[in-house]
């Protein structure tokens, strides 16, 4: 146990230094840094304008008030404000391999999924993400009258850190592709559309493709099942299988990124 | 340089949009997704009759939604960072002294890079249309469509011109890049590529008309869906038109200038 203790702080420790050193890049470069916070306003608005057309219609749907939809659509902002911190890394991924650049990564006596996913941390693209999920969750929270609670803010909080892990594993399989073909931006396209299904809630959806994003791909797992759970209509079975899907594409996940590094060649390295 | 060589360009883009064959397929089929959640919120929307939408009605807006992603992936450029990346980094060079019109060619690149995607295009929407209107009863008349045809051709020119007049910026600005992505999304917003922007209000409307941006997408779509009759699409022509003479010129004007200023830095 302390051994486990010990690796999780060195790797906590580890996180510190790459944000830290991600902080002093991107203040190097200030005007890119401004930019990619400008980029992700404008993807903001495209969600925002979905939060609008929600609100303005204020009726309920399938069982959700406005209120708790303007929850998810939050939810779905903020988590993907906090993913947005690690996407270039998986941008990155495939010019690694590509270029072989990941050789160098492969001789550090560091876990490579970490040091490859995680190394490069940025700070302008989650702000305005960050703020404007939290300021929706606050809003709807409030609009929709749900008690606050220690239980119901823990559950939230947890609910939607699962979430943020569940969306690192199964938005990183697409980019392992990256180790069999030379090109995968079809893919990144396709898993990127894939995720946007969450800028509405989910009971807009018909039954069956419910079942599919959440037993299938659980892609509303991620931004749906913490509202849920504030508002309690999300059941215990469903809860423990929010857990369980991530643990699950976990597993998923290092199968697939184990086979990966088996196939990479170096090539150019 | 004689027709033929911008006829050679277009075959080059034509080729170039080929090469990764699983990715084009891929990313055209990636725009159907937005599609299909905006179908189903609008119908959820209309059927419990909360949908504010300016008049549009449950059909027209279907329509709209299916017209709209398939209209903004037809006029959307790309060439951008390219031309961004010659000016910063000196592969201007190679275009100054051969005998070629810089747009001329980067135009007849983006024809040919987009020929393949619009055929595929077409064929999807035609599908799409044909399913929408045997499931909605929707008609629309022939004329419609020769009209919508000849606004996309007006929209695509209207594009070039706007983003290669973005892209000039480049002579001035030093790293512009990000800013391409920003300005991208946002003309793709009040374009109508999501949704259209009438339904956000009447100040909405009126800039939907007045700017340029809504002539790429929302206009072309709404000739189809019904919204805009014969003398409004007729204005609507004269306006794109309009507006790509006032960028042709504005990029014509910005290359001049620019080029004054280049100083072929790595070239």
């Amino acid at each position: 146990m302390k051994k486990r203790m010990d690796c999780l702080r060195r790797y906590l420790g580890l996180l510190g230094l790459f944000a830290r050193y991600s902080l002093m890049e991107q203040m190097e470069y200030r005007v890119n840094f401004a930019a990619g916070i400008a980029v992700e306003c404008g993807y903001m608005l495209i969600k925002l304008m979905y939060a609008f057309l929600i609100l303005q219609a204020g009726v309920s749907l399938n069982g959700l008030t406005s209120w708790e939809m303007l929850m998810c659509v939050g939810t779905y902002i903020l988590i993907t404000g906090l993913f947005m911190s690690m996407y270039p890394n998986f941008c990155l991924l495939s010019f690694s391999v590509r270029d072989g650049s990941l050789d160098m990564l492969l001789t550090k006596p560091v876990n490579t999924q970490f040091l490859v996913t995680l190394r490069k941390l940025d700070f302008g693209m989650p702000i305005p993400n960050v703020l404007c999920g939290v300021a929706l969750i606050v809003y709807g929270w409030q609009g929709a009258g749900l008690a606050v609670t220690v239980t119901g803010i823990v559950g939230f909080v947890l609910l939607c850190m699962t979430g943020l892990f569940l969306t690192y594993c199964l938005f990183l399989i697409p980019e392992l592709l990256s180790f069999w073909f030379v090109s995968n931006s079809g893919v990144h396209q396709l898993s990127e559309a894939v995720r946007d299904f969450d800028n509405v809630p989910m009971n807009v959806y018909p039954k069956w493709l419910q079942r599919l994003g959440i037993f299938v791909l659980p892609v509303f797992v991620i931004t749906n099942f913490p509202t849920l759970y504030v508002a309690r209509k999300l059941s215990v079975p469903m809860t423990i299988w929010a857990f369980a899907a991530a643990a699950l594409v976990f597993a998923l996940q290092r199968l697939v990124w184990k086979k990966a590094l088996r196939r990479y060649t170096s090539a150019n390295g | 340089m004689k027709l033929s060589g911008y006829g050679c360009i277009f075959g080059m883009g034509l080729q170039n949009s080929m090469v990764y064959r699983a990715d084009f397929f891929l990313s055209l089929f990636s725009c159907l997704f937005p599609v299909i959640m905006q179908v189903y919120l609008w119908t959820a929307l209309y059927r419990v009759g909360a949908a504010d939408t300016s008049g549009y009605t449950y059909e027209q807006m279907i329509l709209y939604t299916l017209l709209a992603g398939i209209t903004s992936r037809i006029v959307s450029t790309g060439f951008e960072l390219e031309v961004a990346q010659d000016i910063k980094e000196g592969g201007l060079n190679k275009y100054l002294v051969k005998p070629v019109n810089y747009a001329g060619y980067y135009f007849a690149r983006f024809l040919g890079g987009k020929a393949a995607p619009v055929g595929f295009l077409l064929a999807v929407t035609a599908a799409v249309l044909a399913g929408a209107s045997a499931v909605l009863q929707i008609r629309v008349e022939p004329l419609r469509w020769v009209l919508y045809g000849v606004s996309v051709i007006l929209a695509l020119a209207l594009n070039f011109s706007l983003f290669f007049a973005i892209a000039l910026l480049g002579f001035w600005l030093t790293e512009i890049r990000q800013l391409f992505g920003t300005i991208s999304i946002v003309v793709m917003v009040i374009s109508g590529g999501v949704f259209p922007l009438d339904i956000f209000g009447p100040a909405a409307a009126v800039l939907s008309a007045v700017l340029p941006f809504g002539y790429t997408t929302q206009f072309c779509v709404n000739i189809v869906s019904g919204r805009l009759g014969m003398q409004e699409i007729g204005t609507g022509f004269l306006v794109q038109l309009a507006w790509i003479a006032l960028f042709t010129a504005l990029h014509t004007v910005m290359w001049k200038r620019g080029t004054r200023r280049y100083t072929a830095v790595g070239g």
